[in-house]
């Protein structure tokens, strides 16, 4: 969400917002997500090797995620902007695993 | 039998004639399947700003194995349509130049190749696309193996269920000497 400033010279003042986050399908300051969905062909060690490679993860991080994409069906292995998860995705797909992009 | 070791720097790969038939035929076959890998670009500037003779949006395929290797990025048919009319060409033939190259490094050598992290990366890639090919055409279908209780003893598709394994094994030794700490 952008930061709200008060008028020169006032406080600054911080609003309570009681509204859900997601509620908004249309807010545009909600992040995108990319997810790797499981897949029964690609190997354990090539989807923890991926990650690792593509995202800079550590070992272990790498392999959590693997196994909530094996265990889970799926995982959410990147959050940012929408332009960065289409890059994300573009290289999930470069490496043959199965990936897709949508708003959190 | 085929061997995958480290040595310092470099990755070792020994590999039996009928392995490397196997492997560059595969290798290959997936790469003419994605359209293969232009000799030369005619116009590489049209090529840059996307001008290429068959800029028309491209479909996703119908080929299941090909639509595997070239898959939907969004849920949403006109975004998935927008993401593959930008990214198709350039997946596809980073996808055949891979297996072109993991053809040539195997045909080039006499059964014994010695690569560095890049090209056992791009090996890895290209194995993986093989076995995903591979693995649709078998019906692979969970993690359990349910779909190989579906073959007769006589089943046509016993021959690519052994290279599929072979390739498996050969995946996992190479991700064996290019394991990341």
């Amino acid at each position: 969400m952008s930061p709200s400033f008060g008028s020169a010279g006032s406080a600054p003042t911080v609003e309570r917002i009681d509204q859900p986050l997601g509620a908004d399908e249309n807010d545009p300051d909600r992040q995108w997500v990319t997810i790797v969905w499981n897949d029964p062909v690609n190997l354990m060690s090539y989807v923890t090797y991926v990650f690792q490679k593509l995202f800079g993860y550590p070992k272990e991080k790498a392999q959590k995620l693997m196994r909530q994409v094996h265990e889970e069906g799926r995982a959410v292995v990147s959050t940012g902007s929408r332009e960065q998860m289409e890059h994300d995705v573009a290289r999930l797909h470069a490496h043959g695993l199965w990936a897709t992009l949508q708003q959190d | 039998m085929a061997s995958i070791k480290r040595k310092g720097d470099a990755i070792r790969v020994q590999l039996l004639p009928e392995e490397r038939m196997v492997l560059t035929g595969f290798a290959r076959e997936v790469a003419e399947m994605l359209g293969g890998v232009p000799a030369a670009d005619p116009d590489p500037l049209a090529a840059m700003v996307g001008m290429g003779a068959d800029s028309a949006a491209p479909e996703a395929p119908a080929d299941p194995a090909l639509l595997r290797l070239l898959p939907d990025a969004y849920d949403d048919p006109a975004g998935a349509a927008e993401f593959r009319r930008l990214t198709d060409d350039e997946l596809r033939r980073g996808k055949a130049a891979a297996l072109v190259r993991l053809a040539e490094d195997v045909e080039g050598s006499h059964g014994a190749v010695e690569l560095d992290d890049e090209g056992a990366d791009i090996w890895a890639q290209a194995l993986n696309d093989v076995r995903l090919v591979l693995g649709v055409r078998l019906q692979v279908d969970d993690d359990e193996g349910t779909w190989r209780r579906t073959l007769s003893p006589d089943d046509p598709r016993l021959p690519l269920v052994t290279a599929y394994d072979w390739l498996s094994m050969l995946q996992e030794l190479l991700l064996d000497a290019l394991v990341l700490d």
